[in-house]
């Protein structure tokens, strides 16, 4: 193989700049418009998002479309017999997306985020971790192109790819709250498998023209890891998680126990209603769903149980809510709930049956970080009736978190540099969903929790991820909610809010716990066992 | 050997397109790859340049295996296809650009000369050319580097005569500098420059040898017989498509070598009056074989 040639290099991109310009244009055109919004303070409508997306998007597409015009697969393309070496045509191609497509984004990228307050330090240093995450990304692109023939046939596979996600989702056995925060344990080895996979498929490609080979390599290697991401056990992620943080003494003194009292049958009171199981009305049911998930959570939920698992429980469904106390959380620490999963176990402890535990409802909202738990669960009446005796055991997975600094921000949309955070700002949007967010550009490494505390509201925290700091690219963006539960009431008067006091935690300690609840707890009138 | 091919095979399933093919292209030589459609000649064009990947077997090309084939060599390997897949979106202008600095051997002079000549578009976009003007580029592209080797597949396919003229008029002032391997079915065209014919059928090398051989051992006979005279069943083998009409038996005599020989033949038919034997053109030759083939195959 003979090293690119800077002539050939020139004359191949030469060739492809006159041949995709116009994509080159509509990505410039649109990162100019961004801008142009930020400048003019209309970048809070959400157009400017969309305009961002579209960039993005038309950068996928030329990046598809670039490698597509001189392809692997084709025994027909004139490059084929054109005296330009593989590896000259993949630089060239490389050099081609880093200037006419990666590099007109990121001017437009920290041209916006310039203007839109952001120190330049910020500003860098998330270049720098855009370029770190292109040099992964834009291989695994480009092996996925040269493998397609034709924009019609990437889009065909991309779909392909969804589809098997979404089966292997679906099929998928677990029933438990996802450990999000150790997802990094699956997602970066995952990349990191991805970007040697993609490179040893453009070498069977372009180098040994074994197409069927190179095929079968990435999309057999995509879909184990798409496997192994949706079956691996959210458990056995924690363990891992567990083995490799050690320090399992710190969070010994840390104990769960039931909270007194019995978990109210929430629906046996009212029965819940009949169409919400019904298929009639797609967008009756999620109504339903969510006026369920309202009830039961007392506060917004968009769906706490999906219209198939609602489906899957039967005609009136039981649905009843547990909760477990903590103790042993040293001062000023959070315990967070990574991963929980209960069933109704015999009295040797055998599982006999496992409620759908409300997922979103639960990872959203229940665990916000404060020391004690509840969650809801879903069963059919005839389980429900067959159980009222078992006793049922939850089995949580733990993490304590420690405090490593508190920051307040004023209310005033400005960008403020918070050392050892990055540049935040913290502004009201008028819109449907969300009231308050908290928006910062952060430097180093992401804390593994932010918490954000105002006044009138429950503590939100962000993204959580243990994923350790030399894994990271800097400069993430990182949007923190602030005040969903507003939304339960749209009427209510919006609480004046002037500041909000965003806390960083660290992790110190993973622990798995379980808790046991004796037999009868469940089934209380909503009278004697209030929500 | 410019070329060098050793039983080499290609599959596509259970379909043999191409079944051991051995053959040897000399320096300087013009080989002329003629058979039905389907006989394999595409397929093998594309072996020898790496398009393809032999199922088994091997080409050698310019002393080298043709899967290693590097840009270095492309340099020195002119290709013309009909099927060849161009960057539409280019001008002409604008493809000749992209194709100067590929090679080092690029004569300016002779880029300007063939696009003169071929009266190409300097302005249109490839995907916009006629057939008969793309294929015109695609060979004014071809020639200026000046290759070792020029493989050309079907490149007068749906030309007008006086393009043909043209595109062989340029491939002939080139002809002496370069070996050329030329897979066409316009064989009239291709006679005067080709010195070897490869003959393929249904995948198979019939047969390999240099034209003036080839033409010289193929004769179009035409017997006239006496009255009464009788055809035997068992002709020679070597006499094809024998059929008699009227007095006279016609046929392609493979192996013809001089008038006397053939006389004394044809004297064991009997009552001889006279012996016509003419010489045959590439293209003659080509369908008396193809004919011939066919009808071994049907049988």
């Amino acid at each position: 193989m003979i090293l690119p040639r800077p002539a050939i290099l020139r004359a191949v991109m030469i060739k492809d700049l006159r041949l995709f310009w116009p994509f080159t244009a509509a990505i410039v055109a649109l990162a100019v418009l961004a801008l142009g919004l930020q400048l003019t303070g209309l970048a809070d409508l959400g157009g400017a998002k969309s305009i961002w997306a579209c960039g993005q998007l038309a950068a996928g597409f030329l990046m598809i479309a670039l490698v597509q015009q001189d392809p692997p697969s084709s025994d027909t393309h004139d490059w084929l017999i054109r005296p330009i070496g593989k590896l000259e045509l993949l630089t060239a191609k490389a050099l081609f997306i880093a200037l006419f497509t990666l590099l007109p984004l990121a001017i437009g990228y920290a041209a916006i985020a310039l203007t839109g307050g952001a120190s330049p330090s910020a500003v860098l240093e998330a270049l720098g971790g855009g370029t770190i995450s292109a040099m992964v990304t834009v291989p695994v692109i480009m092996a996925f192109a040269s493998l397609t023939r034709n924009i019609g046939l990437a889009i065909a596979a991309a779909i392909a790819l969804a589809v098997v996600d979404i089966l292997l989702a679906i099929t998928s056995p677990q029933n438990a709250v996802q450990a999000e925060p150790v997802r990094w344990l699956l997602s970066k080895p995952a990349a990191a498998i991805m970007l040697p996979l993609s490179l040893a498929a453009m070498w069977l490609a372009y180098d040994r023209r074994e197409m069927v080979k190179s095929r079968a390599l990435f999309a057999g290697g995509a879909a184990i890891l798409l496997m192994l991401v949706s079956y691996i056990p959210a458990s056995a992620l924690f363990a891992a998680e567990q083995a490799l943080a050690g320090n399992a003494a710190a969070a010994a003194p840390v104990k769960l126990s039931m909270a007194p009292g019995c978990f109210a049958d929430a629906r046996e009171k009212e029965g819940m209603p009949s169409w919400i199981t019904t298929k009639a009305n797609k967008d009756k049911r999620s109504q339903a769903a969510e006026k369920f998930a309202l009830d039961m959570a007392g506060s917004f939920a968009p769906v706490a149980w999906t219209p198939q698992e609602l489906d899957d429980a039967g005609p009136s469904p039981v649905a009843f809510t547990t909760r477990v106390d903590s103790s042993g959380v040293p001062a000023g620490d959070r315990l967070v709930v990574d991963h929980v999963q209960g069933g109704f176990v015999d009295t040797q402890g055998h599982n006999l049956v496992s409620p759908k535990i409300a997922r979103r409802l639960a990872s959203t909202f229940r665990h916000n970080g404060q020391n004690d738990f509840e969650e809801s669960w879903l069963m059919s009446r005839p389980q429900a009736a067959a159980l009222t005796n078992a006793r049922f055991q939850i089995d949580y997975d733990l993490t304590l978190m420690k405090p490593t600094a508190t920051y307040a921000l004023p209310a005033d949309g400005q960008k403020r540099h918070l050392q050892g955070l990055g540049d935040c700002s913290f502004k009201s949007v008028s819109g449907k969903a969300v009231i308050q967010l908290v928006e910062c550009r952060l430097s180093g490494a992401a804390p593994a929790m932010v918490v954000t505390r105002v006044d009138g509201y429950p503590d939100k925290h962000g993204q959580t991820s243990y994923a350790p700091k030399w894994l990271q690219l800097g400069g993430e963006s990182y949007v923190l909610d602030v005040a969903p539960s507003r939304i339960v009431d749209p009427t209510a008067p919006v609480p004046s809010v002037t500041a909000v006091t965003l806390t960083t935690y660290e992790a110190v300690s993973h622990v798995h716990r379980d808790v046991l609840a004796p037999p009868g707890a469940r089934g209380g009138p909503a009278s004697a066992c209030p929500l | 050997m410019i070329i060098q091919t050793e039983h080499l095979t290609k599959r596509y399933g259970r379909h043999e397109a191409v079944k051991d093919i051995s053959l040897t292209v000399p320096e300087g030589a013009a080989l002329a790859l003629i058979g039905a459609n389907g006989a394999g000649k595409t397929t093998t064009l594309r072996m020898l340049l790496n398009l393809a990947q032999p199922s088994s077997g091997d080409a050698r090309v310019l002393d080298k295996n043709s899967r290693a084939l590097s840009a270095t060599d492309f340099a020195r390997i002119g290709y013309v296809s009909e099927n060849q897949k161009l960057p539409d979106g280019l001008t002409v202008d604008q493809y000749f650009d992209y194709l100067r600095p590929l090679y080092p051997t690029w004569d300016n002079a002779l880029e300007a000369d063939l696009r003169h000549r071929f009266d190409l578009p300097p302005g249109r976009k490839l995907g916009k050319l006629s057939h008969g003007t793309r294929l015109k580029a695609v060979l004014a592209a071809a020639l200026p580097f000046k290759p070792t080797l020029l493989i050309l597949d079907e490149p007068l396919s749906g030309l007008d005569p006086l393009v043909r003229d043209e595109v062989m008029e340029s491939l002939l002032a080139q002809a002496g500098e370069m070996t050329i391997v030329i897979s066409s079915h316009e064989l009239a065209e291709i006679e005067g420059c080709a010195t070897d014919v490869a003959f393929l059928d249904r995948g198979r090398l019939a047969f390999q040898e240099p034209m003036e051989t080839l033409t010289g051992r193929f004769r179009d006979v035409s017997v006239t017989l006496d009255d009464g005279a009788t055809v035997p069943q068992a002709l020679p083998k070597t006499w094809l498509a024998p059929r008699r009409v009227g007095h006279t038996l016609q046929f392609t005599d493979t192996a013809f070598t001089s008038d006397a020989m053939l006389a004394a033949q044809a004297a064991a038919l009997g009552g001889v009056k006279s012996i016509d034997a003419r010489g045959m053109s590439l293209r003659d030759i080509s369908k008396t074989l193809m004919r011939s083939y066919r009808q071994e195959a049907d049988q």
